[in-house]
């Protein structure tokens, strides 16, 4: 089953997102912040991580290289999420590293057929668009 | 009623060609003046004379010839209004030889008639203004007739008819009169000096004011850079709610579908149905605060102009279907690819087709798409109920509806058309609007093939930038975004590489069609245009990004050429830039007074801007000789 770790500081989110993917197959766990978000990376080493950039003290810009910069972690793929829809935003995501880039709220078709070019077959048959 | 007369017998004198400047209508006045009364005046001097004199012939008639002799220089200036000059010159010098001769036969250089003198000057430079000619005159006149009257008394005295004690009340009354004379015409002097030291004051006024208006300016700039900035952050905190909003209604609504709940299903679907409106709006009005701020990127990439017309009916059709319309789709031949960012020229033509949807009943609703030369047009034509001629010209501004009835029956932001127009405007096209009330509108986007041909580099986009920050920190944010786009759009523009070493012009014009044009001039001259159509931010963009040159338009409205001129001259940091002033009248010595470099004129074509930049440059080549 494939094994998404959701980013995201504010609560709400947090769960609204992950019901709707634990609903389309995807196993999903979660971390609050920048840092813990690193250490949940190396230990669970999950197929995708869906990383907020607005994130706290350590952004999620940040967390992602820092993930990248651990020869560990430094394969996982990662898909920003904002709810800002600047561009500046979405050139710096993506220049820390992040394989792409979606706007808050999510769109879940979209951000599903981001994920299924990321998984490939891990994909689940359940979230197929 | 005498006065009237009077003027009007003074100005009958007046020669044509001197009447208008009002300096030199009241210097000839003052000729006309004190050429009719003069003589009036100076008669019981004659007459004193010849009552007093025991031998008057013939020297007291010589001296009666020459004080009457003033009269036909009125005649003469009539007559030869040209000749204004040397008649006043000749004026001068007969008064003077009338006091001379008057000094000369009675009393010599202790005559009373001699304090009459001092006046010559005075009437001269009263006549003649302060020209170096009338200085040169005057002195010379001065010597002259001092110099005769001494040549006189040398080969045979001065002839004293009446002897200088019998002269002494004459000589008090005398002196009394030039003295109120010269009381007159000092009163006068320092009246003129007191109302040029008022002028100097109003100027300081006026300057103040400019001073005050400048900082008014800057605080709406500003203000306005603060309400893009709070759109977008406000637009931000928006979407974070919705994200909960609508992925718990769709939660829900799954939930509710399994368990087979229809009643709960159509609520949740019109809960999300609302989330999902509420989104399009604020995404609006995000998108539309970005393009104010000069922060909305292009994504130019190779369109199939079919391909993209089969995705718009698809989603078009269910629209159109609402209202019972019948949906058309007409497609021209060879439509083949274009150049341009697909999700805003899609978005563009959907906004269209929702509002052909939304003000057309039982119609049709028809898209259009066709290839001419290097333009494409997509059309969405219906059947509704139309747009008057003066609603149409306010159509395309933000929040602006038809009519506010409009709003209260079909709903809306009115921000959809605005944000379309504006996106097109980005890609170098336009949305044009043909509409009848009640007989339909049709709405044409018309575009470049090759967006990147027409759209230079995103930095020198005709959006003018506005934020509440420093200068420097927007400049150094655009080229950071400058750099970035150009990694990302690697190939997009022939022009980037060398983009930093060329130099930037500003064009600042409301007409943007001719903002298009001169952008693509400059770009052809190796030059970086930086394209404005709002006046008021001119003179904000010359201090932020130091252009080589200003183009400006004189017929600007609200803040026209020659405002904007003054504001760039009396900032000490864009005072150095050349300014040339564009223009459709021949307005050459004005611009060059008002601080301008040259003029060109409209309408624009290559070879004006080469001559404007060759001018430019050999300007700036005869600066540097005079500097080493």
């Amino acid at each position: 089953m494939a094994l998404v770790l959701i980013v995201e500081d504010n609560p709400v989110n947090r769960d609204v997102l992950g019901r709707r993917l634990e609903r389309r197959g995807f196993s999903i766990r979660f971390a609050e912040d920048g840092p813990s978000g690193i250490d949940a990376a190396k230990s669970l080493m999950p197929d995708v991580i869906l990383m907020d950039i607005g994130l706290g003290e350590m952004d999620g810009c940040e967390a992602t290289r820092r993930i990248r910069a651990d020869p560990e972690t430094a394969a996982l793929p990662i898909i920003a999420l904002t709810a800002s829809a600047f561009e500046s935003d979405r050139a710096k995501a993506l220049a820390a590293g992040c394989i792409d880039f979606d706007t808050k709220p999510v769109d879940l078709p979209r951000l599903l057929g981001k994920m299924a070019a990321v998984l490939g077959p891990k994909m689940p048959a359940a979230a197929m668009v | 009623m005498i006065t009237t007369v009077f003027q009007g017998l003074v100005n009958w004198f007046i020669p044509q060609h001197m009447a208008d400047d009002l300096h030199t209508r009241k210097r000839v006045q003052m000729f006309i003046i004190s050429h009719i009364f003069g003589p009036i005046i100076a008669t019981p001097i004659p007459l004193f004379l010849w009552s007093a004199d025991p031998q008057p012939w013939p020297h007291v008639l010589v001296l009666a010839l020459s004080i009457y002799g003033f009269w036909p220089f009125l005649a003469l200036v009539k007559l030869f209004p040209r000749a204004y000059t040397p008649l006043a010159m000749a004026s001068v010098l007969n008064l003077s030889f009338a006091i001379l001769w008057g000094t000369y036969n009675y009393g010599g250089t202790s005559s009373p008639f001699l304090v009459w003198f001092v006046l010559t000057p005075l009437l001269a430079f009263m006549y003649l203004g302060s020209t170096w000619t009338a200085r040169i005159f005057v002195l010379a006149q001065i010597t002259l007739g001092l110099a005769s009257l001494y040549g006189f008394y040398l080969f045979g005295d001065f002839p004293e008819h009446i002897p200088v004690n019998d002269m002494v009340v004459a000589g008090l009354l005398s002196a009394l009169g030039a003295n109120i004379y010269v009381f007159m015409m000092a009163a006068y002097y320092s009246s003129v000096v007191d109302s040029q030291s008022e002028l100097i004051k109003e100027i300081d006024r006026h300057q103040y004011t400019l001073k005050a208006l400048t900082s008014a300016k800057d605080d709406a700039e500003r203000a306005n850079g603060a309400k893009s900035d709070f759109l977008a952050k406000m637009s931000h905190e928006l979407r974070t709610p919705l994200n909960a909003v609508l992925g718990y209604s769709e939660i829900l609504l799954e939930d509710a579908e399994l368990d087979g709940r229809g009643e709960q299903i159509a609520d949740l679907q019109k809960i999300s149905a609302a989330g999902k409106h509420l989104l399009a709006m604020v995404n609006d009005i995000l998108d539309i605060s970005k393009i104010e701020a000069g922060k909305m990127a292009l994504h130019i990439e190779t369109v199939d102009l079919g391909k993209l017309i089969d995705e718009v009916e698809a989603t078009g059709r269910p629209l159109a279907a609402k209202n019972t319309n019948s949906f058309v789709v007409e497609r021209g031949k060879d439509l083949g690819m274009m150049r341009a960012d697909a999700t805003k020229l899609r978005q563009a033509i959907f906004n269209l087709l929702s509002n052909a949807a939304k003000f057309t009943q039982n119609g049709t609703i028809t898209l259009s798409a066709k290839r001419t030369g290097d333009w494409v047009d997509i059309a969405v034509i219906d059947t509704g109920i139309g747009i008057s001629r003066e609603q149409q010209q306010a159509l395309f501004s933000n929040f602006s509806q038809a009519s506010s009835k409009i709003a209260a029956v079909y709903g809306g932001t009115g921000l959809g058309l605005s944000l379309s127009q504006n996106l097109c405007r980005l890609m170098g096209g336009q949305i044009e609007i043909e509409s009848e009330l009640g007989a339909g509108s049709r709405f044409t986007i018309h575009l470049p093939a090759q967006v990147d041909q027409t759209m230079p580099l995103p930095t020198e986009m005709p959006i003018v930038p506005l934020t509440s920050r420093a200068d420097d920190d927007f400049l150094n944010d655009a080229e950071d975004d400058a750099v970035k786009r150009k990694v990302g759009h690697a190939g997009m523009n022939g022009h980037s590489n060398d983009h930093d070493k060329r130099e930037r012009v500003l064009v600042v014009d409301d007409d943007r069609n001719f903002l298009e044009l001169a952008e693509r001039l400059f770009i052809r001259e190796n030059y970086t245009p930086i394209c404005s159509d709002a006046p008021q931010s001119a003179l904000q963009i010359a201090r932020t990004v130091k252009p080589s040159a200003i183009f400006l338009d004189i017929l600007m409205p609200g803040f026209d050429g020659w405002d904007v001129l003054a504001a760039l001259k009396s900032d000490p940091v864009t005072a150095d830039i050349p300014v040339f002033m564009i223009s459709i009248l021949a307005e050459r010595s004005k611009a060059l007074a008002a601080g301008a470099d040259g003029i060109v004129m409209k309408p624009f074509d290559a070879a004006k801007v080469k001559a404007a930049l060759a001018a430019l440059r050999s300007t700036r080549g005869r600066n540097r000789a005079a500097n080493v």
